[in-house]
């Protein structure tokens, strides 16, 4: 799946997920905790998702919460997992 | 027991170097005990050539991982004191931790970006270290012949994290305290708690102490209910040791039968905060073979009580009994009037015992305030918990809240006025203040807050997050903000949080009602 297209799905489900101002300008370095966009407790609905869009598992290994802080590191790290154990 | 006995011998007593039984075991790897021993001596040898003192602290901040685990105990062999300290708590509140202890090591992993403004950093195969300057101050308020083991640190009300601090004979003491626990050694405990956390040196020592075999689960995985149902299984997991709340995704999960896929599994205990007794009842309907364990205590005494729960639980009056006091343990109820508490009568809990924790790091006034004299005049030194709880006719004891604004989410302890503090120093906000909002045992902290800027209220939300983000570690973020006109306030000028818990009286207080984001 390409970065963009991952982009927009996850940005998709956390605007329908949260109260962020229409004008939210979404970028993908911004830690999604840190503004309250994810709370830890909404990661779990956050994992079932990302596996959703992908049609792929998370890997467990090596996975950390720190992967979820952003838009790029879900890429980055998630993703790069799920083609590493294809 | 002597006073000087080191604790990290105490339950690594029934090891030794040539032991191949499996100590512990993360993800792929796995170390027997011969090979935790070895690694233990090769640490104490780096905190030798790092010019680590007997007494000095040492600051773990790292995930729970077999070589932190080593290093922690390798710190506590050594006679220096191990802190400790959450990965991801902003840099300010690490700063100010720094600032009270004053470490001579930080050890961090190796791919850790932050700089503490070391004196040296020198890394060393996953680890980093970072060598601190100068020669510290030391808490030498207590006897010299029982040492520190650790200082586990916690929310303080003043804004500055409070260091709650064990001694080896206490922490010994405490472990002694859960003999009657007996875990089989061939047994597998599953540990999920982050090193912060004392549940984790819990965990570690109770499973070492019975030569059983440490398993620890990836903290993500508290997120993640398929993943954690297969990790538990892959690793032939028999114990599981967590807070209540890491059963909550497996509980929501929208697979109904993940659970039936568990086939390892014998016994869970939860400790650190309540289980909601609705996810409790409906957890053991799920595991009706397992035996279910609640151990309950406070930073302060490492545990005071553990009850083997019947499957399925007989709540008493709405709580779950939180059992009898540990092995030379006295735990008793005093009530409003100064008096000891009748049976069914709640009052304040008081803990005396060995395992008592020394005192705060470097904070007379604060130890004194909780370690008093027993209040029943006999000898000796009592802890005065906070905790309201009640005995019941079987002198069972029962949790019922708190004596002050101090709740436990996540396991996490969180003093709300710490929260109050933070959000009510930036510069638009008037006045300011945080709840629990307690919706069937699972719990969340609403703020409500006199906004005086012209921001749109979301964009006003999003600023006070981030600044919040700035200074407090994650889980003190509240969930809800509300916007007020005021806030009620008691004759004394102090906020009523009775009426903002109360959803019908709070929204004459409120802006539109009580919209929240």
């Amino acid at each position: 799946m390409e970065r963009k297209e991952f982009y927009s799905k996850v940005i998709a489900y956390l605007n329908d997920r949260t109260d962020v101002p229409s004008d939210w300008a979404w970028g993908d370095t911004d830690n999604l905790f840190d503004v309250g966009i994810i709370e830890s407790f909404d990661l779990p609905d956050l994992v079932n998702k990302i596996e959703e869009i992908t049609g792929n598992e998370i890997q467990v290994s090596g996975l950390k919460v720190e992967h979820f802080y952003t838009l790029q590191t879900m890429y980055d790290s998630i993703l790069r997992d799920m083609r590493l154990s294809c | 027991m002597h006073a000087n006995e080191c604790f990290v011998d105490f339950i690594l007593k029934r090891a030794n170097p040539d032991d191949a039984k499996e100590a512990m075991t993360f993800q792929d790897e796995a170390w027997s005990y011969g090979r935790l021993k070895q690694e233990i001596d090769a640490l104490k040898t780096v905190l030798v050539n790092n010019e680590v003192q007997p007494g000095d602290r040492v600051i773990i901040r790292m995930d729970a991982e077999p070589i932190a685990i080593a290093m922690s105990l390798a710190i506590m062999s050594y006679g220096a004191i191990y802190v400790p300290i959450a990965t991801d708590i902003p840099n300010v509140r690490f700063l100010s931790i720094i600032d009270a202890v004053a470490p001579s090591l930080i050890v961090c992993a190796r791919d850790a970006a932050e700089d503490y403004g070391a004196e040296e950093c020198i890394e060393l195969d996953t680890i980093k270290l970072h060598r601190m300057a100068g020669s510290p101050p030391t808490d030498t308020s207590h006897n010299q012949d029982d040492k520190d083991a650790y200082i586990i640190m916690t929310s303080g009300t003043t804004g500055v994290p409070k260091g709650i601090t064990m001694t080896h004979s206490a922490a010994i003491a405490a472990i002694k305290g859960y003999h009657e626990m007996s875990i089989d050694a061939d047994n597998r405990v599953g540990s999920i708690s982050p090193l912060h956390f004392d549940f984790c040196i819990f965990d570690m020592a109770i499973t070492f102490y019975f030569g059983a075999t440490l398993v620890l689960v990836p903290k993500i995985l508290a997120h993640y209910a398929k993943g954690f149902i297969k990790y538990l299984n892959e690793h032939s997991i028999t114990r599981m040791h967590s807070i209540p709340s890491v059963w909550r995704p497996v509980l929501d999960s929208s697979d109904a039968n993940i659970l039936n896929s568990l086939t390892t599994l014998k016994s869970v205990l939860y400790a650190a905060e309540s289980f909601p007794v609705k996810d409790l009842l409906t957890l053991q309907s799920k595991l009706p073979n397992a035996e279910f364990v609640q151990s309950f205590g406070h930073t302060e005494s490492m545990g005071c009580c553990f009850k083997k729960l019947s499957n399925p639980i007989c709540a008493h009056k709405g709580c779950v009994s939180i059992g009898k006091p540990l092995l030379n343990t006295e735990m008793f109820v005093i009530n409003d009037q100064g008096d000891l508490a009748q049976a069914e009568e709640v009052g304040e809990l008081y803990i005396k015992g060995p395992h008592l924790f020394r005192g705060y790091w470097c904070n007379p006034e604060q130890t004194n305030r909780s370690l008093v004299a027993d209040p029943r005049g006999d000898e000796g030194i009592t802890f005065k918990s906070g905790d309201l709880v009640f005995q019941d006719a079987n002198d069972d004891f029962y949790f019922v809240g708190r004596c002050d604004h101090q709740v436990k989410i996540g396991g996490n302890r969180i003093e709300l006025p710490e929260i109050d503090r933070v959000i009510n120093e930036i510069s638009d906000v008037s006045a300011a203040t945080t709840i629990v909002n307690d919706n069937e045992g699972r719990k969340t902290i609403e703020c409500f807050i006199v906004n005086k800027s012209s921001l749109d209220w979301r964009e006003f939300v999003l600023m006070v997050r981030k600044n919040v983000s700035q200074l407090l570690p994650r889980y003190m973020m509240p969930t809800d903000f509300y916007a007020a006109h005021s806030l009620p306030l008691l004759s004394n000028g102090k906020v009523d949080r009775s009426v903002l818990k109360d959803v019908n009286k709070r929204k004459e207080y409120l802006v539109n009602k009580g919209v929240s984001i």
